[in-house]
């Protein structure tokens, strides 16, 4: 790598730095009014005041599904377009991803603990969010083991894109198991009660903000790794130009 | 109420704790950088230096 890549690269942290400040004014912001919107939310009838998990649980999961879809989209581009660039933000999105399917999985049993006595059933949906952060952590765990591996990045994007499935049969696997799931159905418009819609969409915004934030940061840390790599592979073959490599 | 309190402690502190190893990561990596820069500015003379 030449020099002439240390300008671009103070220009697209600026670019960057930007669009973050932007994203985690906004999801504080936003984050204020979510906070006093649930305070003032009302407690439900039957399960009492642990339902509120309701406004952090399954925006949770929107932002984990956002993930997921990002990482395939960003690898379909990199299978398509060849542009290491792709490659970093779709490794990006799995990352963050995986950090809001953690935080789905453990606000959940949260949840089940208080409404259904019990912190984990093996219930269609619960299994089936397992499997999805199952795929992505492994997604993950293959990208690191193969740090730098264009052909390893190929493969990586093409098992992003596969493992979008589990999205649609995560997401409808309380239709598919017919009534016989213990998870509660998907919402649907005039579900929720009175009061409940506004710190619901308020914390599906808060997710979706944050995500995004978190994602802009992520993605400029994996460019500064490959930009260093390369200056590290630039230096060492100038320093021992004859000298071996993995590759000879 | 505890439950309550965990689940949104626990979804709080991890976004805000990852957004902060991130901006640490980020000024190392730059930090890291600038080294690398240095260094090659010096030449190939500078080996073990």
């Amino acid at each position: 790598m030449s020099d002439a890549t240390l300008p671009s690269q103070t220009s697209l942290a600026g670019t960057s730095s930007l669009l973050q400040r932007t994203t985690g004014a906004l999801c504080l912001l936003l984050a204020a009014v979510w906070a006093i919107a649930v305070v003032q939310a009302p407690v439900d009838r039957v399960q009492g005041i642990v339902q509120k998990i309701l406004y952090v649980h399954p925006p949770c999961a929107f932002a984990a599904y956002l993930g997921f879809a990002m990482t395939a989209f960003y690898g379909a581009l990199y299978l398509w377009k060849g542009d290491e660039r792709h490659d970093q933000r779709a490794r990006a999105a799995a990352g963050v991803g995986v950090l809001f399917a953690t935080l789905l999985l453990l606000t959940g049993p949260l949840w089940a603990k208080g409404t259904w006595g019990k912190w984990w059933s093996w219930d269609l949906r619960l299994t089936l969010t397992l499997l999805l952060y199952l795929v992505y952590v492994s997604y993950l765990l293959l990208r690191s083991f193969t740090e730098g591996s264009e052909r390893a990045a190929r493969f990586a994007a093409v098992y992003g894109i596969a493992g979008l499935m589990v999205i649609p049969l995560n997401y409808f696997a309380i239709d598919l198991a017919g009534g016989r799931s213990i998870h509660p159905e998907n919402l649907e418009r005039g579900s929720l009660g009175a009061g409940m819609s506004l710190p619901f969409w308020l914390g599906v915004a808060v997710a979706i903000v944050a995500y995004v934030h978190l994602w802009l940061r992520r993605t400029e840390v994996e460019h500064l790794r490959g930009l260093l790599a390369a200056r590290e592979a630039t230096m060492a073959h100038r320093d021992d130009p004859g000298g071996a490599s993995w590759d000879s | 109420m505890g439950l309550l309190i965990a689940s949104y402690a626990i979804v709080v502190g991890a976004v805000a704790g990852y957004a902060l190893h991130l901006i640490r990561e980020r000024a190392a990596l730059l930090r890291q950088l600038e080294t690398a820069s240095a260094r090659g500015d010096a030449g190939p003379t500078q080996h073990g230096g």
